[in-house]
């Protein structure tokens, strides 16, 4: 009896024991590993895809991502209205190899590493070859954008070619030269370009690289390597390398400028956009940046304050600077009367927002004063924001972040020329084009308010840098442009001004200058970014920018 | 010969019923010879169970021939402490064991336990389990083990140590049925001193005058707060107790029976706990928004003797724990409390709605009672059976049992909770009253989610021998059991292990223990999941030889013993962290229109060499005994050599690689400490008393991590104690623009007189990252109790006293700093303390920097002006109970009746002037409770 009770329990036992071993994998297989990513036997390589995908998704994307504003209101153009915003540590020389602020070293070779992967496994995949060519292509475009992305914040990094490292490898390794990451980039780009995408893609197909994206890639690149603080030796071959490269993009034939500046920026394609970080439709930019005086769904934080310096900067609708006697500009009207761009690009006092006038004057409903995070400059941001003028509320809004436009390359363009051949024809028409667009009057001699007859190319060197800072304000262009240009030094030691708006008891308003906020740039060290001391502290090969002292 | 014993035997006995009369029967056969009056409890006043057998790993050993170094404590030295988890009873009452509670929400106010400075493996009736919230009611005992002998059978769980509470069982004898009632007024200890509103918008215009900018508060509007003529337009509202209530109730009856026959024996507790919150309510609700905990739990414990040589174990424990808080979040409310200045927004506008501005979106009150309710639902159900089977036909001693257990745990969180509109009221004098809302009154959300639910399956088949031959003491233990986990839908963990245990001993004189597993973990990589570790422990009672009886008679126990071994820890493995796994990331969002396809990324680098930490440890203890076994005294001294730490390496760890590096098995560090207990005892007559203390220091030291280049020495981590606090060092305050011109200056920061003056250690004339060292206290933690009692005639007092020294925190966050950003970027709130801040005519007598907004980044980094000592010493417990004289109570067929009244956190003593030393970054409160109750025995 016992002895029965004893097998029938052994045999119970045996039974539960055996049935979790079969009932359970003994290692997950829902987890992706590498053989389910480059699938030897899918031939739709739908995984292999998201992987390309996902280092498309590590793309940088334009918004208020440095502190709680964006790049370019750490420059002359603006300011973050938040007191103590992280973003002002550029301006009060807080950064250091401690703090880099806008740190994109581990994601930059993050990216890469993805795209070695990416290379390096992409033909087990039993796809078309075509397709595999293509998008071994679009990772090798990728790798070279994020080596700009270091070479512009750092100078010379470390490049690592195709390898992948395993974890217990050395990877010490030390910096290359300015020129090798340049020269890197450019004959990467030089040897994929055609085996890009045409320039015309399908509309499923918007947001992969093209061969305009390896072009104007290439063009800005090289726009950077011919500026003073890349051509210490001031090398006028550069700048026609230079000019070269931007007329590739001009001479593809298939991009032009986009008939609405305000509207390019919340199209889902348009001809104008070269490359971009494709975005879904939302509505941060306008809730972090929008002015503070409306509620529930149009209520803004008011981030981003615009400096006077970039109001100034727009010309009057007719071209001319405000500086002009013959401008027309009316201090005491300050906003009549302005290249259209202003409009697209600022919140002012007055200003239709949101079914009433910005109120921006002192006490104003978007400058209450008091405890309020609010405008210290008396603007708000209105770029890349959708069309919220006469509505009540803010609603997603699909916004691309562009990272290559054709007004750019037609700028980039005109530089480069103005520089390796002083003011020729071609300058001019090319801003032209850029002023026409943006809705300047043509002016009786069709110059669109440019100064007949340039000679100078310093002189016209102005022109096409004022041309650059309003038309692509706050696109992450200015924050590199004062200091490929050398010029940082003398903008960011100067005053971000405000102008403080005072209402008079008969509705008419005064306006004043004043100085909100002063920014110290220290040339020995400031143009590059320090090497983070993560990196110096780990790896002894890892040499530190000038100045930075650790 | 074995058809006799062919009963099954692969269920056991949990570790407790392994003895045939556990521990805790025993102390109930002492309390039913209870005379006339009780005396002090049974097992207070003891450090060594020199007569009773202590529950170990699988099994247990008699006190007297114990080699592992351990402490245990008894149900009955528990149940004086009115709270609501098993680990804050222990506070002071063992060495080695350093308590501290980190979250005092209630339902989550357990202490984090610590035992030789890690986290140990609780194991309750021989298997592990996570959770300990049981009743102490249930309790007979609590061991702790504390060196490798005592763990090594569990092999690369070992490591950490392990508390094993072992539940009560019944007993054969006459049935005892004990009720006790108990209802408590939890208050708050050390609550924030906020500022009024005048004395706020004043600072906070100096700070934004010190900061370089415009004052914002006009005299008229400070002469309001002043006055406080106009509540609605210049509030100034405590928060604190706008919200909160003073006090909160706690009730918990207790129902057990015990008892049994020589066949069966049984014992069955019931335990009901309800704690309740602080917040204000509102009576128009339908529902509660306040916090509530209630506990239900049950457990029956039975043994059968299913034959003379069988015995039969059935426990089974439920448990349900329903708690709430307010929709808004008990956590969230508390951050907004430390956010919101007194003169942010009134509570209600002059309609009667809730006021709130941009600013401060988040209306308080509306949030303690207008944001709906968040239930929470946790269940828990363990079986245990168990058989064991004495072998004695075979051989004298012999015995096989087996133990399966289930436990299974569900937890789940409803989310009732709904938004709520404020209203700014803007009162603009001639012209019109302009009211805006802000947010909007949502509906009331209703879903539920699982939070947590694993499973467990134990189950354990173990040979024992046990016999002695004269004066040959033997016994041995061999077993195999294998421990499977499940969390959610991941697979499952998997811990088994061989084990054995094999004792000698001569006499009592001369001791000798070997333990040792082969044990197993599945999430590391196939080859790499067995390990073996043994241990080996050495004991010789020097009080047993004849020549030192003759000399010192009243020496009964004088034990010297020692043990090394090595054990492991696998809680780092890993969710099979040898293998490469991929991630869905983000969508990226392609084509025009945009649509977002699902993208695909590297995961962390896996490790397919990773394996369990390991730790060597060595250990000498002391034991003594006097007079009769009344003084008692042990000491312990250990040194763990930890090896294999698995971390994240420091060198060779560059960005450039372009992945996250695993974790490897790199670090060393070593444990070190002295532990010393005493207890004395003495019962005459009517008289009883009893006191016991222990003291502990305990220190850490890391012998390696990989460490990055450190430019100077003592910028290095590596020789300092593990979780050293690295900060500047301050020196005072500027004083003057002479001083800060003639300081070190400071990257990026201009300081100004009131700021922090730090040291330039490496005096380069810059204060950075390089001027860091090792602040706070590089000397031991030393941390003690003391438990005492006295009984006479039918009254008795217990009181537990306990300490800590040598313990830093770093103060910091908004429950120190000012004017700290709230989530939309207004100024938080300031505390009386602030109001010692330095100004020009306060320069000497200054306690807190030059006040600034939005925090400063001079002032605020960490550095000793923060990090503050935080030694104490607390009343943890204080019981007073009188027992009725047995002639008032045998009239009424009652066993015994006592009336007891007892607190807990009842004095504080601490160097830190404003916070409680556990609770400090300004959450839930630390808590002093007031209990009443009663015990009815029958």
């Amino acid at each position: 009896m016992q002895r029965k009770y004893f097998l029938y329990i052994i045999a119970g036992l045996c039974t539960v024991q055996t049935a979790c071993k079969r009932t359970l994998e003994t290692e997950p297989q829902d987890r992706l590993t590498e053989e389910l990513v480059f699938d030897e036997i899918d031939k739709n390589a739908d995984n292999a895809k998201a992987f390309l995908l996902g280092t498309y998704n590590l793309l940088p994307a334009i918004s208020n991502r440095i502190g709680n504003t964006l790049l370019d209101a750490t420059t002359d153009d603006g300011m973050a209205s938040n007191d103590g915003d992280r973003s002002n540590d550029y301006r009060l020389g807080r950064i250091s190899p401690l703090n880099v602020l806008d740190n994109s070293w581990d994601n930059s070779y993050k990216g890469i590493r993805q795209a070695n992967m990416f290379l390096s496994k992409i033909d087990r995949v039993p796809t078309t070859d075509e397709l595999k060519k293509q998008w071994k292509a679009e990772a090798r475009f990728l790798r070279a954008f994020f080596y700009f992305e270091l070479m512009k914040r750092w100078g010379g990094v470390p490049l690592v070619g195709d390898k992948v490292f395993g974890f217990r490898e050395n990877i010490n390794l030390s910096r290359n030269s300015l020129e090798e990451t340049k020269n890197y980039i450019v004959s990467e780009l030089d040897a994929v370009k055609d085996n890009l995408q045409p320039n015309i893609m399908s509309d499923g197909e918007v947001g992969r690289a093209n061969k305009g994206a390896a072009l104007a890639l290439k063009a800005r690149v090289l726009l950077y390597w011919a500026s003073p603080l890349y051509n210490e030796g001031s090398e006028a071959q550069r700048w026609t390398d230079a000019a070269n490269a931007s007329k590739d993009v001009i001479d593809l034939g298939v991009y032009s400028l986009a008939t609405a500046y305000i509207d390019m920026f919340i199209a889902g394609k348009s001809t104008e956009m070269i490359f971009a970080k494709m975005q879904a439709p939302s509505q941060t930019l306008e809730q972090q940046n929008g002015p503070v005086g409306y509620l529930n769904a149009a209520a803004g934080k008011g981030l981003t304050s615009p400096s006077q310096n970039l109001v100034d900067a727009f010309p009057m609708d007719n071209g001319l600077p405000i500086t002009d006697p013959l401008s027309g500009y009316d201090a005491a009207n300050p906003y009549a009367k302005r290249d259209p761009r202003l409009d697209a690009t600022i919140l002012y006092n007055g200003k239709k927002w949101l079914n009433r006038p910005v109120e921006t004057y002192e006490g104003g409903l978007d400058k209450p004063g008091g405890i309020v995070t609010q405008t210290k400059t008396g603007y708000y941001m209105r770029k890349f924001m959708g069309k919220f003028e006469s509505t009540a509320a803010y609603a997603n809004t699909t916004r691309h972040m562009i990272h290559f436009r054709y007004a750019e390359t037609l700028l980039s363009y005109a530089e480069a020329l103005n520089e390796a051949q002083g003011p020729v024809k071609a300058v001019y028409d090319n801003l032209v084009l850029i002023r026409k667009r943006a809705g300047i009057k043509a002016g009786a001699n069709n110059l669109y308010g440019l100064p007949a007859g340039v000679t100078d190319k310093a002189v016209m060197r102005k022109i096409i840098q004022n041309e650059r800072r309003i038309e692509m304000a706050f696109e992450e262009q200015r924050f590199w442009d004062i200091r490929r240009w050398k010029i940082a030094a003398a903008v960011m030691n100067q005053p971000v001004e405000g102008m403080k708006i005072d209402k008079q008891a008969n509705g008419t308003f005064t306006y004043t200058r004043f100085n909100a906020a002063s920014s110290v740039f220290d040339a020995t060290r400031m143009y590059w970014y320090p090497i983070p001391y993560a990196e110096i502290e780990t790896n002894p090969n890892m040499r530190q920018n000038e100045g930075w002292g650790y | 010969m074995m058809k006799k014993y062919a009963m099954p035997f692969f269920f056991g006995v949990t570790a407790a019923a392994l003895c045939a009369q556990p521990a805790a029967a025993q102390a109930d056969t002492l309390a039913r010879k209870t005379p006339a009056y009780p005396n002090v409890p049974a097992h207070a006043g003891r450090v060594l169970p020199l007569k009773d057998t202590v529950p170990v790993l699988f099994g247990q050993q008699p006190g007297a021939s114990l080699v592992q170094s351990y402490g245990i404590v008894y149900g009955d030295e528990l149940r004086n402490t009115p709270v609501t988890t098993l680990e804050n009873t222990l506070y002071g009452k063992l060495a080695g064991l350093y308590l501290e509670q980190f979250s005092l929400n209630p339902g989550d106010d357990a202490a984090s336990a610590s035992l030789r400075s890690t986290t140990p493996l609780i194991v309750i009736d021989g298997v592990p389990r996570s959770g300990l919230s049981i009743d102490p009611e249930q309790v007979a005992s609590i061991t702790i083990l504390k060196d490798a002998l005592g763990t090594a059978m569990y092999g690369m769980r070992g490591q950490n140590g392990v508390i094993l509470v072992t539940t009560r069982h019944g007993y054969n004898g006459k049935k005892r049925i004990s009720f006790t009632a108990q209802t408590a007024v939890q208050q708050m200890v050390k609550t924030p001193k906020f500022l009024h509103a005048y004395d706020y918008a004043s600072l906070y215009n100096e700070a934004l005058v010190n900061d370089g900018r415009q004052a914002v508060y006009s005299a008229a509007d400070l002469e309001a707060w002043r006055s406080g003529s106009d509540p609605l337009g210049h509030p100034d509202v405590d928060w604190y107790n706008t919200v909160l209530k003073n006090q909160a109730g706690m009730q918990r009856y207790n129902l057990n029976v015990a008892g049994g026959n020589r066949i069966s024996r049984y014992f069955v507790d019931l335990d009901y706990l309800n704690q309740q919150g602080y917040f204000k309510t509102d009576s128009r609700n339908t529902y509660p928004t306040n916090n509530f905990y209630k506990r239900y739990i049950f457990r029956s414990n039975v043994d059968v003797d299913l034959t003379r040589s069988t015995l039969m174990n059935l426990s089974v424990y439920g448990r349900i724990r329903n708690g709430n808080e307010p929709g808004a979040r008990t956590d969230s409310i508390f951050k907004n409390i430390l956010s919101t200045p007194n003169n942010a927004y009134p509570v209600q506008n002059f309609d009667g709605s809730l006021a709130g501005n941009n600013q401060y979106a988040n209306n308080i009150y509306g949030m303690a009672t207008r944001s709906g309710y968040r239930p929470t639902y946790n269940r828990n159900l363990s079986v245990d059976l168990s058989l064991r089977q004495r072998l004695d036909g075979l051989l004298q001693g012999l015995f096989v049992k087996g133990l399966v257990s289930f436990n299974s745990y569900y937890d789940e969180a409803l989310n009732r909770s709904k938004s709520f509109a404020v209203y700014n009221v803007a009162m603009n004098p001639g012209v019109d009253t302009v009211i805006s809302q802000i947010g909007s009154d949502g509906q009331q959300s209703n879903s539920s989610s699982i939070t947590s639910q694993t499973r467990q399956a134990y189950t354990e088949l173990q040979l024992g021998y046990d016999s002695t031959f004269g004066k040959h003491g033997v016994s041995f233990t061999g077993l195999y059991y294998r421990d499977s986990y499940t969390d959610g839908n991941v697979l499952p963990l998997v811990n088994s292990a061989f084990s054995v245990r094999a004792a000698y001993n001569y006499d009592l004189k001369y001791l000798l223990e070997v333990t040792m597993a082969y044990s197993y973990n599945n999430m590391y990589s196939k080859g790499n999941r067995w390990g073996y570790f043994p241990a080996v422990g050495l004991g010789w009672n020097i009080a047993r030889e004849n020549w030192f009886r003759d000399a010192v008679p009243a020496i009964s126990t004088l034990k010297l013993r020692g043990s090394y071994g090595l054990v492991g820890n696998s809680l780092k493995s890993g969710y099979y962290s040898y293998l490469q796994f991929f991630n869905f990331n983000g969508t990226y969002n392609l084509g025009n229109p945009a649509t977002g396809v699902s993208t695909i990324g590297e995961a962390a680098l896996a490790n397919p060499f990773l394996t369990w930490e390991k730790a060597r440890k060595t250990n000498i203890g002391l034991d003594v005994a006097t007079h009769n076994d009344k003084l008692q005294f042990t000491a312990e001294y250990y040194v763990n050599k930890l090896s294999d730490l698995v971390m994240k390496r420091g060198t060779n760890a560059s960005g450039v690689i372009g992945a996250t590096l695993p974790a490897e098995n790199i670090g060393r560090s070593t444990q070190r400490g002295l532990e010393l207990s005493a207890a004395y005892r003495e019962q005459a007559g009517v008289l009883g008393y009893y006191v016991k203390g222990n003291v502990t220091f305990a220190r850490t030291r890391v012998d390696y991590m990989d460490e990055v280049n450190r430019r100077y020495s003592w910028n290095q981590r590596t020789g300092q104690p593990v979780g050293q606090i690295f900060g500047l060092v301050a020196d005072g305050f500027y004083q003057s623009k002479e001083d800060v011109e003639n300081s070190a200056a400071l990257d990026g920061y201009n300081p100004v007189p009131g700021d922090i003056k730090y040291k330039d250690l490496n005096g380069d004339g810059t204060i950075n990252v390089f001027d860091e060292r090792a602040i706070g206290s590089d000397k031991p933690l030393i941390f003690y109790g003391l438990t005492a009692g006295i009984s006479w005639k039918g009254i008795d007092l217990n009181m537990v006293w306990q300490g800590v020294g040598n313990r830093y925190i770093n103060l910091n966050g908004s429950n120190t700093w000012e004017f700290l950003s709230n989530a939309n970027g207004a100024p938080g709130q300031a505390m009386e303390h602030h109001l010692g801040r330095w100004t020009p005519a306060t320069a000497s007598a200054a306690t807190y920097p030059r006040l600034s907004v939005n925090g400063n980044v001079n002032n605020h980094r960490t550095s000793t002006f923060w990090v503050k000592d935080a030694s104490y010493l607390r009343l943890k417990t204080l019981e007073l109970g009188y027992t009725l004289p047995q002639h008032w109570v045998r009239p009424l067929h009652l066993q015994s009746v006592r009336a007891f009244a007892s607190g807990y956190n009842l004095l504080t003593f601490t160097p830190l002037d404003r916070v409680d030393p556990e609770s400090y970054l300004g959450g839930y409160p630390n808590q002093r409770i007031i209990n009443f109750g009663v015990n009815i025995q029958l």
